[in-house]
């Protein structure tokens, strides 16, 4: 694959300094007195989606900002494409990202795990003891899994035998591993989770790319999603697909859908066993893919950045939080609805995040924000399907914008060339925004 | 008196929830642009395999594209979704700041139908998303026969050998 040289952004233009900085900090608890003179200080917490695109786009905005960003692995596997390497279709190698991109651009990337903030005299504090001071803080930690919903189920267990394998990394691997060892014939059960969680179609793309590694290596095995869910996204897309290519909704299909109300919600897992407990029925499986209820991510809650939802309320065209002013939080972590909890939206999220903290320190104003979210999902090699929406700022919240947006056609519109073509656009996507992330 | 202004709010609150579409103000090229990137690589530029690059290309007919794209006189796979989503304004902004951008590729994508105009040393990447853009075109569009399209070997490096 090649890669850019030109990977540098025009600004020009991008933010607009006025002197309404008064009218600006009115708007979001900004005092524009408080902060010291010399060099600003943004620190960013977590190097996911959401921080790293943060910490890029503020050296192209502003290159007088000293960025810090704190996150504890050295390499980062991203989630999407992920589904792809437990379908056997790619490389761990090709999920995972460095660092070094970022720190050439004069990033201070600081391997290190936050502990909590100290909102008064705005400092970051870490395990190591060491504390970041910051004018502005940009928070994007992802989600945590709440293991106490299902009896039975904690990090431990996850990481060893029944992963979640809904953050990239050694459980993509574990469950990649599980079913290459799986006989022909044995049974794949998926739990799927309730809303709102990480990637509303990722546990449906999962169904389809591991059916896809059964069907051409273990034919006569099986795939049971539980799901706590009675519907989900792209659902009559999934299933035309799971239809067309492995007999869904016929005596012989491959993957079988039990919704919440007959019984998917799961309440507990005994690994010794490899049994999952419903409302009504026992399951048991030779691999089991159990993905819990999630919340925003546990140093979100450390810090007081949630509400009563698990998730961290903000204003969406800064995201600031609406709790504890001067700290920014975007990315799955927020509430950023109606935009999705996906990376395409992590990325769009932390560009407009970076230009309203540079416009904030420099007495500017918010730049009117503009968002775009396209969630591709592969059902097999040739058969690619997404969602798109275009999103505004109607000067309290962000919008759908009017005609925007929708599913990829199917049924008597469907066309099988499209389809083959919306795989090369998500592997198009998935080029492009790594290299926009962390190039 | 104050009677009044709540019925005037709770108006203007009805209409303002009715519609999706209110925008406080216009975006920069700049803040529209950059949304872009996620597709079509940072600046326009692609990395491919499929998506094309459109850095550089011309301001008027990345306009007319976007134009064709939103009232679906173009067939298109994900843009007729996108195109919808912007103003006329917001599209001059966009196709302004790509066209001011530094392409990475040798050559320019040009409509489809004129592919076969186009001077045949083009890059590799140019060739896979030339051909990707064509398929698109005619994927798409609904007259056209799967046959044709099934003539089109994605696997070509050379799309002028493409039967029409
Ligand atoms: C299987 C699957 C498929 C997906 N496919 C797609 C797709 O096709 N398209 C799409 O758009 N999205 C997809 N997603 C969703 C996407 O991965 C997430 O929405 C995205 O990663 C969110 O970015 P984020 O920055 O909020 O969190 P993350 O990317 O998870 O980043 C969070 C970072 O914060 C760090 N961190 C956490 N706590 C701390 C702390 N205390 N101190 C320091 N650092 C900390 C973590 O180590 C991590 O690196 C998929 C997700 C899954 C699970």
């Amino acid at each position: 694959m090649k890669k850019s040289h030109h990977n540098t952004v025009s600004r020009r233009n991008f933010i607009k300094i006025t002197g309404s900085s008064l009218v600006a900090g009115a708007l979001t608890g900004y005092s524009p007195f408080a902060i010291a003179t010399g060099a600003k200080n943004v620190v960013i917490v977590g190097g996911g989606v959401g921080g790293a695109t943060a910490a890029k786009y503020l050296t192209l905005l502003d290159s007088s900002i000293k960025v810090t960003l704190v996150e504890p692995n050295e390499a980062y596997y991203t989630c999407f494409m992920s589904n792809e390497v437990i379908g056997g279709n790619r490389d761990m190698s090709s999920i995972k990202f460095g660092y070094e991109g970022l720190a050439a651009r004069g990033v201070n990337v600081v391997h290190d795990t936050v502990t909590g903030i100290d909102p008064d005299k705005r400092m970051v504090l870490t395990a190591s003891g060491k504390s970041l001071p910051y004018d502005r803080c940009i928070m994007s930690p992802g989600v945590s899994m709440k293991y106490d919903t299902v009896d039975g189920y904690d990090e431990s267990v996850a990481a060893e035998k029944i992963p979640h394998a809904w953050k990239a990394g050694p459980q993509t691997e574990l469950l990649r591993a599980q079913l290459e060892a799986m006989k022909d014939g044995g049974t794949v059960a998926i739990a799927a989770p309730p809303n709102p969680f990480r990637c509303p179609p990722g546990p449906y793309e999962r169904a389809s790319q591991i059916a896809h590694y059964l069907t051409n290596n273990k034919p006569k095995s099986k795939i049971l999603i539980l799901d706590a869910k009675n519907k989900f996204s792209k659902q009559g897309l999934f299933v035309e697909g799971w239809s067309k290519h492995y007999g869904y909704g016929s005596d012989n299909s491959m993957i079988e859908w039990v919704n919440g109300d007959d019984g998917g919600k799961i309440e507990a897992v005994n690994p010794d066993t490899m049994t999952l407990t419903g409302d009504f029925d026992d399951f048991t499986a030779d691999v089991i893919n159990l993905i819990p209820a999630q919340t925003a991510g546990k140093i979100a809650h450390t810090v007081g950045l949630t509400n009563d939802s698990g998730w961290c309320p903000i204003v969406g065209n800064s995201f600031e939080s609406t709790i504890i002013p001067n700290v920014h939080v975007i990315g799955d972590a927020s509430v950023a609805s109606p935009m999705p909890k996906s990376g395409y939206s992590a990325n769009s999220e932390a560009k407009v995040c970076a230009a309203a903290v540079v416009a904030l320190l420099n007495n500017g104003e918010i730049p009117q924000p503009s968002y775009v979210n396209t969630c591709y999902s592969v059902i097999t090699p040739e058969d690619g399907i997404s969602v798109a929406m275009v999103y505004g700022w109607d000067g309290e919240k962000i919008v759908k914008r009017e005609g925007s947006g929708g599913l990829t056609p199917g049924g008597e519109n469907r066309s099988d060339a499209n389809r083959a073509l919306e795989v090369q656009y998500a592997h198009s996507w998935f080029n492009n925004i790594t290299n926009d992330i962390f190039g | 008196m104050k009677k009044t202004i709540y019925t005037v709010q709770a108006l203007m609150m009805s209409a303002f929830m009715l519609s999706n579409y209110v925008q406080a103000a216009t975006p920069t090229a700049e803040s529209l642009a950059y949304t872009c990137f996620g597709c079509h690589g940072v600046n326009g530029n692609s990395q491919g395999p499929a998506t094309p690059s459109i850095a550089g290309l011309d301001k008027n007919y990345i306009a007319d594209t976007m134009q064709a794209f939103k009232t679906d006189k173009r067939p298109g796979t994900i843009m007729g979704r996108i195109a919808k989503g912007y103003s006329d304004e917001e599209i001059e902004l966009v196709a302004g700041f790509f066209a001011a951008q530094k392409s990475n590729t040798a050559a320019l994508i040009a409509e489809p139908k004129v592919v076969a105009s186009m001077p045949n040393k083009l890059d590799e990447t140019w060739n896979a998303q030339m051909q990707f853009a064509l398929l698109d075109y005619l994927s798409s569009d609904k007259k056209t026969s799967v046959e044709v399209t099934s003539q089109i070997d994605i696997q070509t490096t050379n799309p002028l050998e493409v039967k029409r």
